[in-house]
């Protein structure tokens, strides 16, 4: 009896706290929407949220874009969800909502194009190369491919991921076999260059741009131009989007000069 | 009764989703393919060597925090309890910065034996360890408090010495506990994820346990991972069906 | 030899010291003899038991068993399993995951037999106290005397030098405790070594018992046999036991001064502090002053009736808080009632008087 009362007692609790909530954000929009009426920038009329799910070697520099695309749209706001590319095209077939998907690589936009979710054509807006990180100080002496295969545990995306794709191919156009049992496979670049800065792998192959943004905390080892691969990142709307002139609007800041000029930035190289 | 319906459905949903989706004819097929089997095989001798290690080490601890008189107890208690509430990504990262080869005792370990935890699939007994064994202490510990100790008294007027007395009498007392704080915990370090992934990386053959294989095939052949959560499940129910007596007969 | 008792031990219970316990006990239980400590609950009785086996230290004095001390601090304390004293406890404390048999072969198995001897042990012991047919029984499947049965074994199978009985027969029911009793007795008289039997059950001490121990206040108050105790109760709770009324006064010739200021009239000429002891079927109970040769009697206020089978038990108040007792005939004619004025008297030659 006792113990009935008291969850009917936490039942009613939630319940407030969560009507309490949802009012929150209602006037939340409420007030956000007189502001509009109230500033009316001529410069923008969009207001609403996208959510974007990017590849994760694209966090910081789509977060400043972000930034510079808010900036200019005070009423919108963007959501991110940062994974590996193939993981978001999973979720996103599995019906995830998103307004926006930049993959790392052409592979997984296809299959969401061939599932018929993208809306009109993707776009390529950036490209980027791949390169060894070691610890600081490189205390594995890694100075090429072929020292892979021997220096211990190597850090790698999963087969899947595009960053893991790359770095096969990579391998492969090298020569250079590194044994299974040699490599932990990280889940998207960030957990895969974890690996060497908080773990003990010894080296990972990951993209230039994550190198750099990794500072001091990891040495790079270039792989040579000739085996190297070039990654393309292509951006598309999604047909279920229900905000689709805001994505269109973030797509176009991607590709616009300011974005592009980010994008320079931060080491990426501009689709040709 | 509704609340409660609802709750129930909440629960069974996932399930019966998961079921649904198995591909029956293919399963045997995915399940007898070697990575399956290696990351079952990695995960049955990894978890059973984690509760192996919680009941030697956890029993001690467990007597001493449920009877031992010694200062600052409650805070000892938290300590060992934090990796049930710690997010086991957060455990990962506290094990790397306390073994990892650059850390000060994992750099020891290595340079005087030649010992290296992370990428090791003692990494990972050791990362479940971690997590699972204060489900193991705090069972057995409750079990001992709850004890009647004039049993305990008894048998030491009969002659019987503390060790005596503690295999004789304590431990036999507290059998079903243990047996039930073992299985809490085996099942705990069966499904561990974060903390292992972390700390000791997720190499095929190695450290690649079933949930770490479960999340991999995600990406690549999601029959697979159907398959290998469904051997996670079958598992959680064989443990749920052994505890019956002390979870689902209780009235 | 026996077993010495001359310590002192405060034990504090619950978290906040609600209940303190002050001890502090002499008392020496002869060897080959039953020693019954009896007292009202709560008063320490399990306490001195546990001090005797050691699982409480003693704070000062000693403990000494067949001339070996066992505890006197600050240098001796023997640990309880090096004590060599039996004992069996009121919920018997079998042990629940081992069978009669091995319940009682944990004693000899513990003090260095095999386990295969340590049965053989058992298994004598188990005929020895009539239950040898339950040898293979869990102690829950056993009714409460068997388990009590098997708890003696237990006890005795490890042949302690001494035997502690913590309340026995307590939680057995009517029935069950006279035959448990009864046979208690026939095995206690074999039992070379000193018994200590503790109980609230005057009738336990006066079967088992050959001497016995009033405890209050956390003192011994009397000791000696049972009769020599209750012929000359010294406390309330003696006095309340044989259901006496026991008064203390101060004695000049043939006049008692009592302690609440009562003057009492006694037959033999006394002097100095002693206590007198009135039966309640002595005290006489009238509507009027009574004539005659009562040489006590005074007006007083019934406090209480107390209706007991064909008799009435009659608690009076002040000057002399004593109990009467009547027939129930006598009390339906006096017509008493709570709080009426009433004559008592009592003959100078129904009180007994010793010193204090």
């Amino acid at each position: 009896m006792r113990t009935k009362q008291t969850l009917i007692r936490w039942t009613l609790v939630t319940v407030a706290a969560l009507t309490m909530l949802v009012g929150c954000s209602d006037s939340a929009d409420k007030t956000s929407g007189s502001d509009d009426a109230a500033r009316a920038t001529p410069r923008s009329e969009l207001k609403g949220t996208v959510v974007v799910s990017a590849a994760t070697s694209l966090t910081e520099v789509f977060t400043e874009i972000a930034d510079q695309f808010t900036a200019a749209n005070p009423d919108v706001d963007v959501e991110f969800n940062f994974d590996s590319s193939s993981t978001l095209a999973t979720q996103i077939i599995e019906g995830a909502p998103a307004d926006v998907y930049a993959s790392a690589d052409e592979a997984n936009m296809t299959k969401l194009t061939d599932a018929g979710v993208i809306a009109g054509k993707p776009a390529i807006f950036a490209e980027n190369e791949l390169v060894i990180v070691t610890k600081p100080g490189n205390p594995s002496g890694i100075d090429n491919l072929s020292d892979l295969a021997t220096a211990g545990v190597i850090s790698l995306c999963g087969e899947e991921v595009p960053c893991g794709r790359y770095a096969a191919q990579i391998l492969e156009k090298a020569g250079v076999a590194i044994s299974e049992a040699n490599v932990t496979r990280g889940q998207n670049v960030g957990a895969t260059l974890a690996a060497v800065t908080e773990g003990d792998a010894a080296a990972a192959i990951v993209y230039v741009t994550d190198a750099r943004s990794a500072g001091d905390q990891v040495e790079a080892v270039p792989v040579p131009a000739e085996v190297n691969v070039t990654a393309t990142y292509p951006i598309g709307v999604l047909e279920s989007s229900e905000a689709s002139d805001v994505a269109e609007a973030f797509m176009a800041h991607v590709l616009s000069d300011e974005g592009q000029a980010v994008l320079s930035r931060y080491g990426f190289l501009l689709p040709r | 009764m509704a609340a409660a319906t609802l709750t129930v459905a909440f629960f069974v949903a996932p399930l019966v989703g998961l079921l649904q989706r198995v591909d029956w004819s293919g399963l045997s097929g995915e399940l007898s393919s070697p990575q399956a089997w290696d990351a079952l095989r990695l995960s049955l001798i990894c978890s059973a060597s984690a509760t192996v290690l919680a009941i030697l080490f956890g029993t001690p601890l467990a007597w001493l925090l449920a009877r031992g008189d010694l200062p600052g107890r409650a805070v000892i208690r938290s300590l060992v309890l934090l990796p049930m509430v710690l997010p086991p990504v957060v455990g990962g990262v506290a094990l790397l910065s306390a073994f990892s080869l650059r850390s000060p005792i994992g750099g020891w370990l290595n340079d005087t034996f030649g010992i290296q935890l992370t990428f090791s699939s003692a990494g990972v007994v050791m990362a479940e360890a971690f997590v699972a064994m204060p489900f193991f202490v705090i069972t057995v510990e409750g079990a001992l408090r709850g004890m009647d100790s004039r049993f305990e008294e008894a048998a030491a007027s009969l002659g019987a010495g503390r060790l005596t007395v503690f295999r004789r009498v304590t431990l036999p007392m507290v059998a079903p506990s243990v047996v039930a704080g073992a299985v809490l915990a085996w099942a705990r370090a069966l499904g561990e994820f974060g903390a292992t992934i972390t700390f000791a990386g997720n190499i095929a053959g190695r450290t690649r346990t079933l949930p770490l294989a479960v999340y991999l095939a995600l990406e690549t052949n999601q029959q697979g991972a159907i398959a290998l959560s469904i051997v996670l499940l079958v598992v959680s129910l064989v443990v749920l069906v052994s505890l019956r007596d002390r979870w689902l007969m209780r009235t | 030899m026996s077993l010495d008792l001359d310590f002192a031990l405060v034990l504090e219970k619950g978290p906040r010291s609600v209940q303190r316990l002050d001890l502090s006990i002499r008392l020496v239980a002869p060897e080959g003899e039953v020693t019954a400590l009896l007292g009202p609950n709560g008063v320490g009785k399990t306490t001195v038991l546990r001090a005797i086996a050691g699982t409480l230290a003693v704070d000062s004095g000693s403990i000494e068993l067949e001339g070996r001390l066992l505890d006197r601090p600050p240098d001796v304390f023997v640990v309880p399993e090096r004590r060599h004293i039996g004992i069996v406890h009121q919920d018997h404390l079998l042990f629940p995951h081992l069978n009669a048999l091995d319940n009682v072969a944990f004693g000899p198995r513990a003090r260095g037999l095999t386990s295969r001897q340590a049965r053989e042990t058992a298994r004598g012991y188990l005929e020895r106290v009539g239950v040898g047919h339950l040898a293979a029984s869990r102690p829950r499947t056993l009714s409460g005397g068997q388990a009590q049965r098997v708890a003696l074994a237990r006890a005795l199978a490890s042949e302690p030098r001494a035997l502690l009985l913590d309340e026995p027969l307590a939680a057995l029911d009517a029935g069950t405790r006279v035959e448990v009793r009864r046979d208690l007795l026939r095995y206690l008289a074999d039992f070379a070594g000193p018994t200590l039997l503790v109980t609230h059950d005057p009738v336990d001490a006066l079967a088992l018992a050959d001497n016995v121990a009033i405890i209050e206040d956390g003192r011994v108050s009397q000791t000696g046999t049972l009769a020599e105790v209750t012929s000359r109760p010294r406390s309330r709770y003696v006095a309340d036991l044989i259901g006496t009324n026991l008064v203390a006064g101060t004695a000049s010739g043939s006049t008692v001064t009592t302690e609440s200021g009562a003057m009492l009239t006694i037959a033999e000429p006394r002097s100095g502090a002693l206590f007198v002891t009135i039966a309640p079927a002595a005290v006489s109970l009238h509507r009027r002053e009574p004539e005659g040769s009562p040489r006590n009697r005074w007006e007083t206020t019934v406090a209480h009736l107390d209706p007991l089978g064909d008799r009435v038990r009659v608690q009076l108040d002040s000057p002399l808080r004593l109990v009467a007792e009547i027939t129930g005939a006598g009390a339906a004619e006096l017509d008493l009632r709570e709080g009426d004025r009433v004559w008592a008297s009592v003959k100078a030659t129904e009180i007994t008087t010793y010193p204090r």
